[in-house]
């Protein structure tokens, strides 16, 4: 295995001119939009001083610059970890994105917790009993699960666990957020940390039912993804091989065929992951948590740059990051594949 | 040495699911092949002979079908629609596929794959580390291969290690389908010559599979000539090759290049027929130069002299 310095200096250097890109098509975006930043800056004010004050917003902002001199003010300040205030929160851009990041996270990770295991459970059954009814079945549940909108699911889903009285709406319930101490900015470990465990288990019970409608997708997706792959790797002529050397069936299909197969779906999971960041800001609004979706809603229509730049470079982050990893799996399994 | 059959089959055929239909494209054949020799089956492509040769390996997809009789190293393995091969890969058949560097697994080192099938087979206490080294010995590679993995191999290096992977459950059978013609001309010599010698050394039945009847008259001392999933002559190497009988194997030997010879090729003018569309009576008819009336019958193997045996006809008394 070979993950050399030049692959990773490649890495970094990607990634930047995405973050750049982003930043660039943000700022584009929010120049050509209708709404005044300084307006919202300057606390929407009205009567006779109101142009005074969104002038002086204007010059606090920067806004009176060119927009070259703007966008390059932003980079550098961006890539130098000044990540400035937001407009509509008056807060910093940073403390704020990083925790509406963790609740995000949180609820995206308990969601792949559970439906990778058993997306491969599906993608392995169906592929290995391939033709049979149950292959049949899976698969057109995968489908279904695949394609069914997921904002849909979360509305059911909240309606029906609120008729059962199970509070499912918010993060935590208003009582435990002055007791949780934030420490990792995940509440599930942040209570077990405390070593409270009503908190854990309200924290819990709420998170369910969001990341089990956000699982849906992912799990048909790599269910699929699974059947197909495996089905192909079944027919390579080394795993055939393998069942003529009389190897038995266990070694054949998790020694030879998956193994071929980690890479791609890592590759394949990390995808699903960032798109689930996408399906999470629908499920965050109808389950009323923080998170980075609710945070761009409400940033979108403030005009509020500095923070919807930051959000948009956080989710491109966590997409660098599982694609890279992606890639360093790949090397770990593949003696002949070295990273350049 | 007592010889014995190693492979018999009787009217054995084979099928495939096709949208609710079965196509059989091996019918009724019956082969007797004897320990230790090599046997070869030749035949152009599509004939049903890597079907006939994943039968005896065990390697059908689970969408055949068979009917029939088919028996390797005294385990009946075919009885009519059902198949059991438990315990019969491995340690009695293996089969070296078409291309047989493809068969070594890309993720893991040739010791690895050496020590696992060994172990698989006769436990760890064995020394499967000092049978790996003896294989490779036997295939004449050197000792340190056994930490490269495959793509660090040469072509010829890689096929020799499949070679040994093939041997690693000590099989008493050993099905090489086409194992030369992904080769060029040089290794094509080496890995059929390598085979050979193995199979004479460990005292082997090699069933080799072939479209190449001039390299299979290098090794070859039994040769079954197939065309559209049937037997049309079968029979000691030297009779059929010197004295071959049936239309079809006259036109085949005539298609081998002489050394040297600048001459074009004659090649047998059509193509087989596919599985749905088997002629009636002799299959060969819509190409066989001297057809009859006769022939619009099926005809049957039979045999012409001792050793020597042929469906056409021609020799039918
Ligand atoms: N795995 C398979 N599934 C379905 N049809 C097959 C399969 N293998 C072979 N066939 C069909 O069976 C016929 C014989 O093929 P094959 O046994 O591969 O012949 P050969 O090895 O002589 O070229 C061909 O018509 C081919 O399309
Ligand atoms: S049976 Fe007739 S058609 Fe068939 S090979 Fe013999 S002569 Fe030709
Ligand atoms: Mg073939």
């Amino acid at each position: 295995m070979g993950v050399t310095l030049s692959y990773v200096v490649k890495r970094i250097i990607f990634s930047i001119a995405i973050v750049l890109g982003i930043s660039i098509i943000t700022y584009v975006f929010i120049y050509l939009a209708p709404g005044d930043p300084a307006y919202v800056w300057a606390g929407r004010p009205r009567g006779p001083l109101a142009s005074e004050a969104i002038a002086k917003a204007r010059v606090e902002l920067g806004l009176d610059q060119p927009i070259y001199v703007q966008f390059l003010l932003h980079v550098l300040r961006f890539f130098s970890g000044n990540w400035g205030l937001s407009i509509r929160f008056k807060q910093s851009v940073f403390s704020l994105v990083m925790r509406n990041f963790a609740s995000t996270l949180e609820l995206l990770l308990v969601s792949f917790i559970t439906s990778i295991p058993v997306g491969l459970f599906l993608g392995i059954y169906s592929s290995l009993y391939r033709g049979s009814r149950v292959d049949a079945a899976i698969n057109s549940l995968s489908i279904v699960l695949s394609n069914t909108p997921r904002f849909w699911i979360g509305l059911a889903m909240l309606l029906a666990f609120t008729s059962l009285n199970v509070p499912t709406y918010g993060r935590i319930s208003d009582s435990f957020r002055g007791e949780l101490v934030e420490r990792v900015g995940l509440y599930l470990v942040d209570s077990l940390l405390q070593g409270r465990l009503d908190i854990f288990l309200d924290v819990f019970t709420r998170i369910i039912p969001p990341a089990l409608a956000l699982s849906l997708y992912p799990i048909g997706a790599i269910a699929r993804v699974t059947r197909i792959s495996l089905s192909e790797a079944l027919q390579e002529e080394f795993v055939r091989e393998a069942v003529s050397l009389g190897l038995p069936r266990k070694t054949v299909v998790y020694g030879y065929a998956l193994r071929g197969l980690i890479p791609s779906l890592v590759q394949a999971t990390g995808l699903f992951f960032s798109y689930s960041l996408i399906d999470a800001m629908a499920v965050e609004y109808v389950f009323g948590r923080e998170g980075l979706g609710s945070l761009l809603v409400k940033a979108i229509p403030a005009n509020d740059f500095p923070l919807i730049t930051a959000a948009l470079v956080i989710v491109t982050l966590v997409y660098v990051v599982t694609n890279t990893a992606a890639d360093i799996v790949q090397a770990l399994v593949n003696p002949r594949v070295t990273m350049q | 040495m007592v010889l014995e059959a190693s492979i018999k089959s009787i009217d054995l055929s084979i099928g495939y699911e096709y949208d609710y239909e079965v196509l059989w494209v091996v019918n009724s054949i019956n082969i007797f092949v004897w320990r230790n020799t090599t046997y070869c089956i030749i035949g152009e492509s599509g004939c049903g002979k890597s079907t006939l040769g994943n039968a005896i390996a065990g390697l059908l997809p689970t969408y055949a079908y068979t009917n029939g009789y088919l028996e390797v190293e005294e385990r009946v393995v075919v009885r009519g629609d059902e198949t059991n091969y438990n315990g019969v890969r491995g340690r009695i058949v293996t089969r070296i596929p078409q291309d047989p560097s493809s068969a070594l697994n890309p993720y893991v080192t040739i010791g690895e794959q050496l020590v696992k099938v060994i172990k698989h087979h006769y436990g760890a206490g064995g020394n499967p580390l000092g049978k790996a080294r003896e294989l490779l010995k036997l295939v004449k590679l050197p000792l340190e291969v056994i930490d490269y993995y495959p793509h660090e191999l040469s072509g010829g290096m890689k096929q020799r290690a499949a070679i040994a992977l093939a041997l690693a459950p000590t099989p008493k059978v050993i099905v090489a389908d086409e194992p030369t013609s992904s080769l060029d001309a040089y290794l094509r010599g080496v890995v059929a010559g390598l085979l050979k010698r193995v199979q004479r050394e460990l005292n082997l039945t090699l069933v080799f599979i072939t479209h190449d009847i001039a390299l299979a008259s290098t090794i070859c001392d039994y040769i079954a000539v197939m065309y559209a999933g049937t037997i049309v002559e079968e029979g000691a190497a030297c009779k059929v090759l010197r004295n071959p009988l049936h239309p079809y194997t006259q036109l085949l030997l005539k298609a081998i290049p002489k050394l040297g010879s600048r001459e074009i090729l004659s090649t047998i003018p059509g193509s087989p027929p596919s599985p749905t569309s088997y002629p009636e009576g002799c299959r060969f008819r819509p190409r066989c130069p001297v057809g009859f009336n006769e022939c619009y019958k099926a005809p049957k193997l039979i045999e012409f002299e001792p050793q020597h045996k042929v469906s056409c006809w021609r020799y039918a008394q």
